[in-house]
């Protein structure tokens, strides 16, 4: 499969990519890992005139431990993070959502973390090449006026918001650092997110996302992520779920759950928190309400744009929310204990 | 007993380290000078006339060469049916069909030249549920052939199968299905067509069959007006077969369309989503079955009715029926058995053979139905199956010999290492299947033989031309080591030219795990007059009794007196370079002693039958219906292990191809249109998935094969999927039904077993179906 | 298309190439190079036979842009051995019945030799890992994970 023409661009700094950027505008972009850019290229899904590298951009490849947390630059590879031990050992359920991208020789290597984040949407109906869809009708995100995961048919793109790491990074209050030419501008990591199908990120496009903030996690806080698929490996998820809890003594204090690859953009579910707050941790039937909670809010996002049957779908928005609530709360209660 | 030097070795494969080293040439790093690329342009529609075809644009673009529709090509028909041209003129019936082809500079060139070409289609109805297309006002995929029920004839019926219903003790019956799910060759199909000045035709391309297909592209020259031509055909290292190239498909001949109308050489490849949409698929089946047994579980009658969703073309699949026949009337004792099978066109891709050839979805409903009726007869599941065991000497009803058989002791064996009896954790439960398949060639053709040709070199080293053919299996191997220990050779100085139709001689193909068999005995009865002629002229240089002329270690020696002895190589050159001095050449052609079926479908289609069973313990998450695969034992009856190692290789990975049948792989159809056509969304197992195997090799050392061997290339995915499904019955009580036994078909599954309103998701339109 | 300066090793060699931006490094190894023992099977990066070694880490080939590898260290399946002396990994791939049809042989390879390059002491979980991007339909993976496991232990034991 050959990729369609475009011209190339290799700035040496981030001033001089935010300055192309800002020539180029919606002609250019971005190329970091390439895993999944260059794959919709080859489909012909996009045909960006410029690809912006940003293989030279070092000041973007640094992972720094500060006072409040993690700086971590958008353009440090998955493997980096992966052999992170302080990650590992400090932000488990960042840790394990990062090992859940893809598999090692895919992703890992050349997929960077801002890659993950700004990952477009996904559909069963848009994520297929010029020749499969050269049958019907664009859809929405195709530009387009129809969508084939909508049964009847919607005036909006219902794809799916595929990132691994994103979930459990929101529940987690990460920041990132968007910059353009002019301007400088830090925001919630949930803030990136538009829900909008056709352009899930809130990006200009001149603005490129520079930088990952992680805050620090106090003892008693417990983090994890849980992703469901049909096989060990190369899979995107059918239902993750990022979570957060933070308990005192015995009882949960603060409960935080993101639903992600169900909706147009990530879910947050902040119906469980009421839910979980003031019972003990161990609270099988409270923990259970949760997972039903998430269900029933994320149900009505559910839309036919991945090969799974919707009712499974819907069904394993509790199971995963329910592990991923468990899982962090398992280890809020083992940070305790060391 | 005799000391093997070659057989029974752990032989790595012979051509293993030219792909470890990057040297070995697939069709996709061929090239030959001046080649052009061609591309196919595929419908748009699952059912539709084509109205017309406007090439200008493609025809003006620099750089192409040629552009072809149906009408500029001669009538050329494919398919067991002829049914099937290589560019449809007229009407399309499937989304895969070829409707015009391009041959360019390169490709680009030649992709963009498919882009302008302008097709005016109207569509038709169609119609994409085999049960659907048997009713009389369903739309007609071939107006000409009246009806879309295939005019086939599987139909038999040996004993009295209603009276053995009277007299059944215990009965159950059920109906099971099974979908569409693809070969992927990890090496994509591609072909490359040239023709010389004379207009003879060489294409290389991958292929399980040089013989027939050279015969297929001598009728597409012969369509051409090349009526005295010739036509070679020349295999280049071929990326994984498992019966996806037992037939010829379009692009091959349209590669030689191109080629011919180019005077060019042609190169074809497809990509990924090519290899999804244009090759073939297993055929999706609906099976009702009805078992019963007496009260001590004697099996008594058997009755099958089959839909086979044949798709839009006929290919060999519509020819599945004639080996599901096979475990139908011959897995266990069965005395009466009846199977009715209809193939039916629609409007969905057409599909072809695949891995065990009808028999894993024979195997399947009949398995799970074994368990099912030993659950009603309240006997072991494992004694049941003993009970009714196949066992030597049997002759089945549908007149298969029996010779050898260690299914027996592979149902022993499974029980014995998978420990069946032990005590279960919640959610994790056990379960067996076996199998019986042809083991010794499969009379389908008029010819079930093969050729072998072995010249010997003047420096002690043999050239081995085979009809076989080797995808990855490693017949080269097996048939190195089969002359080398005949010769007394090193299997290294045996070399196996199996690519090339001008030099190798003639073969059915690789199919129906006969090749070790059939091209494994031609070898060795070529071998074997060699070495009569080695024996006698060593016999007069030595000065011995040919009786003790030994061949061993590259040496001719005396069994008396192992000291006079003589490098073979120095015998050969002195019967070469002497005055009336000979060649030392011999050949063989072996067609095994087995029959074709009858008007009754009886016959002993094969010399000899493989026989196996496999076990496996599997763990349910109740709460997502992943299943987890904890151990596995897969116990073979091969006759005799000729290199365990490559034997191995067809286990392990015959297993897991069956373990990804079984729960994870499906090209998902959308009204004809397949909607993963890519490694994210089919679901091909990784290495992660691998699973702990235990092989158990039963030898029985049959008469028939060579040093006793039987085939072992399909057994490994035949029994996969009842064994899991009769495993998962036994974790968590809920019995599956269809293939692939998915996670959210296990929960809907069990949400019924728990009495919560949902019948399960219905196979067809894999919706969840509310219970009347 | 303009076509850009690309300085480039493989497999030892310094090459001086002028490439167009849109072409991958597996077209360029494969084209300009003929060094055809990296794959295409799918083209999207899922079945990781173009996987080759960049700077001692697996990529795939298929989706790096030849251009991003500029300056880059480039191993492939053609560079493993040293002269006649195989690579002990491919030696193991052959002794043990990792290869069958071959087509998924040389990533499985680079893939498995970047993870031992790296990694001293590599445990089975190492190993499916550093596989699991890798798709083979001949081998049902077994025979390819123990080639590697052995490969790992001997050279444990050689130190």
């Amino acid at each position: 499969m050959r990729l369609p023409a475009f011209a190339y661009e290799q700035p040496k700094n981030l001033e001089e990519a935010l300055e192309i950027l800002n020539t180029r505008g919606s002609a250019g972009k971005i190329l970091a890992g390439g895993t999944d850019l260059l794959v919709r290229m080859k489909q012909n899904s996009i045909h960006p005139e410029y690809l912006i590298s940003l293989k030279n951009l070092s000041s973007l490849t640094t992972i720094q431990e500060t006072e409040d947390g993690l700086r971590i630059g958008a353009g440090v590879t998955l493997a980096d993070i992966l052999k992170n031990k302080m990650i590992q050992n400090r932000w488990p359920g960042f840790y394990e959502a990062v090992a859940a991208i893809g598999a090692p020789s895919i992703q890992h290597f050349r997929g960077t973390i801002g890659g993950n984040l700004c990952q477009d949407n996904r559909c069963q109906f848009f994520n297929q090449s010029g020749f499969f869809k050269g049958v019907r009708q664009s859809c929405n995100k195709a530009g387009g006026k129809t969508c084939y995961a909508w049964e009847g048919g919607s005036d909006r793109c219902h794809s799916i918001f595929p990132s691994d790491a994103a979930p459990v990074l929101i529940a987690m209050d990460a920041h990132v650092e968007v910059q353009s030419k002019n301007d400088k501008r830090v925001m919630p990591l949930m803030d990136l997110y538009s829900s909008i199908g056709e352009h899930p990120l809130v990006l200009a496009d001149n603005e490129i996302l520079t930088e990952l903030t992680i805050p620090n996690l106090t003892p008693n806080v417990g983090t994890a992520f849980e992703k469901l698929t049909y096989r060990s490996a190369i899979d995107y998820a059918i239902v993750s779920a990022g979570a957060l809890v933070q308990t005192d003594g015995d009882k949960v204090v603060k409960a935080r759950l993101v639903i992600g690859a169900v909706s147009r953009g990530p879910l947050a579910i902040p119906a469980i928190e009421p839910i979980l707050k003031n019972n003990p941790a161990g609270d099988e039937q409270a923990i259970e309400e949760a997972g039903t909670i998430a269900m029933k809010t994320a149900e009505a996002f559910i839309a036919n744009n991945m090969s799974q049957p919707a009712d499974y779908r819907i069904q394993m928005i509790a199971v995963t929310a329910r592990r991923a609530i468990k899982k962090a709360l398992s280890r809020a209660g083992a940070m305790e204990d060391r | 007993m005799h000391e093997f030097t070659a057989i029974g070795k752990r032989v790595p494969k012979v051509d293993a380290i030219d792909k470890a080293t990057g040297r070995a040439q697939y069709i996709q790093d061929v090239k030959l000078p001046g080649m052009l690329y061609g591309k196919i342009l595929y419908s748009k529609y699952p059912h539709a006339r084509i109205v017309k075809i406007n090439t200008d644009k493609a025809k003006a673009l620099p750089g192409v060469r040629v552009v072809l529709t149906g009408d500029d090509i001669p009538p050329i028909r494919m398919g067991v049916y002829k049914d099937n041209p290589p560019l449809k003129s007229g009407k399309v019936r499937s989304y895969r069909d070829e409707v015009a082809a391009v041959a360019a500079v390169d490709l680009e060139t030649a992709k963009k030249a498919i882009d302008l070409i302008e097709v005016t289609y109207e569509a038709l109805p169609a119609v994409f549920d085999p049960e659907e297309a048997m009713q009389s006002e369903a739309p007609l995929v071939h107006e000409e052939h009246k009806t879309n029920i295939l005019k086939m004839p599987w139909k038999l019926h040996y004993g009295d199968v209603e009276a053995a219903k009277s007299e059944s003790a215990f009965q159950v019956n059920d109906r099971f299905t099974t979908t569409w799910v693809t070969h992927c060759c990890m090496g994509t199909s591609g072909a490359i067509a040239e023709f010389d000045h004379s207009n003879n035709l060489t294409i290389y391309t991958n292929t399980q069959i040089p013989s027939l297909a050279q015969k297929d592209f001598l009728e597409t020259l012969k369509a051409l007006g090349l009526k005295e031509k010739r036509a070679r055909v020349i295999k280049p290292y071929i990326g994984g077969g498992f019966g996806s190239k037992l037939d010829t498909y379009a692009y091959e001949h349209v590669c030689i369309l191109l080629a011919w109308n180019a005077r060019r050489p042609v190169k074809l490849t497809f990509d990924r989503e090519e290899e999804f949409i244009a090759t073939s698929t297993r055929q999706p089946t609906i099976t009702d079955i009805a078992m019963g047994c007496d009260k001590d579980g004697k099996l008594l009658f058997r009755d099958i009715t089959m839909i086979l969703d044949n798709g839009a073309y006929t290919s060999w699949g519509v020819t599945t029926p004639s080996v599901m026949m096979l475990p139908i009337s011959s897995l266990y004792r069965v005395p009466n058995v009846r199977y009715e099978a209809k193939c039916v066109y629609t409007n969905n891709t057409y599909s072809q053979a695949m891995r065990g050839y009808g028999n894993p979805q024979a195997t399947f409903a009949i398995e799970s139905l074994m368990d099912m009726l030993a659950e009603k007869a309240g006997i072991d599941r494992v004694e049941f199956r003993r009970i009714n065991s196949n066992q030597p000497g049997d002759v089945t009803p549908q007149c298969f010999k029996i010779t050898t058989c260690g299914l027996p002791e592979c149902i022993d064996a499974v029980a014995d290492k998978l420990n069946m009896d032990a005590e279960k954790e919640k959610g994790v439960g056990v379960g067996l299947a076996s199998l019986i398949h042809v083991g010794g060639g499969a009379r389908i053709y008029k010819s079930d033989g093969c050729g072998t040709i072995i010249k010997m070199d003047d420096y002690g080293k043999a050239n081995v031309f085979t009809g076989a053919s080797d995808m990855g299996q490693g017949s080269e191997t097996v048939i190195a080591q089969i002359v080398a220990e005949q010769l007394g050779l090193k299997v290294e100085d045996v070399h196996v030219i199996h690519q090339d139709t001008d030099v190798c001689p003639w073969d059915v193909g690789a199919h129906a795990s006969r090749t070790t068999f059939v091209a494994g005995n031609s070898a060795l009865c070529a071998a074997i007059k060699i070495k009569k002629r080695l024996v006698d002229l060593g016999a007069e240089a030595l000065k011995v009794d040919p009786k003790d002329v030994v061949l061993q270690d590259r040496f001719i020696f005396s069994k008396t007196d192992r000291e006079t002895s003589m490098p073979i190589s120095k015998l050969l050159r002195s019967s070469h370079f002497t005055h009336g001095g000979q060649m030392m050449m011999a050949d063989h052609f072996y067609d095994p002693a087995n029959e074709n079926l009858g008007r009754d479908f009886k016959g002993n289609m094969s010399a000899t039958y493989s026989f196996g069973a496999h076990g496996v313990r599997v763990k349910v998450d109740e709460e997502t219906g992943k299943v987890e695969i904890l151990d596995y034992v897969a116990a073979h009856d091969v006759g005799r292990a000729i290199n365990p190692l490559l034997l191995d290789g067809q286990v392990y990975g015959g297993v897991l191809m069956g373990i990804g049948y079984a729960l994870t792989e499906q090209v998902v159809s959308d009204k004809g249109k397949n909607m993963n056509p890519d490694f994210r969304d089919y679901k091909v197992l990784t290495a992660k998935d691998a699973i702990s195997l235990q092989p158990v090799v039963i030898e029985t050392i049959d008469e028939d094969g060579p040093y006793g061997a039987k085939g072992i290339g399909e057994p490994g995915c035949v029994p996969t999927a009842p064994a899991i499904a009769n495993a998962i019955y036994d974790a968590i009580g809920v019995r599956m039904k269809d293939l692939p036994i998915t996670p959210e078909r296990i929960l809907a599954a069990l949400k019924k077993k728990k009495g919560v309103d949902s019948c399960g998701i219905d196979p067809l339109t894999d919706k969840e179906q509310k219970c009347d | 298309m303009n076509k850009l300066p690309l300085e480039i090793t493989v497999n030892g060699d310094p090459y001086s190439l002028s490439v167009e931006p849109n072409r991958t490094l597996l077209e360029v190894l494969r084209e300009d190079l003929n060094l055809t023992g990296a794959k295409e099977g799918c083209g999207e990066g899922v079945c990781g036979s173009c996987t080759v070694l960049m700077n001692g880490d697996p990529v795939r080939s298929c989706l790096t842009l030849a251009l991003e590898a500029a300056g880059a260290n480039i191993v492939t399946v053609e560079g493993l051995a040293k002269g006649d002396e195989l690579d002990p990994l491919q030696q193991s791939f052959i002794d043990h019945g990792a290869v069958q049809c071959g087509f998924c042989t040389s990533g499985m390879l680079m893939s498995a030799k970047g993870l031992l390059q790296k990694e001293k002491n590599v445990s089975d979980q190492d190993i499916l890992k550093a596989l699991s991007g890798h798709i083979c339909r001949c081998t049902g993976y077994t025979k390819i994970i123990e080639a590697v496991k052995a490969t790992a232990d001997g050279s444990k034991q050689k130190r």
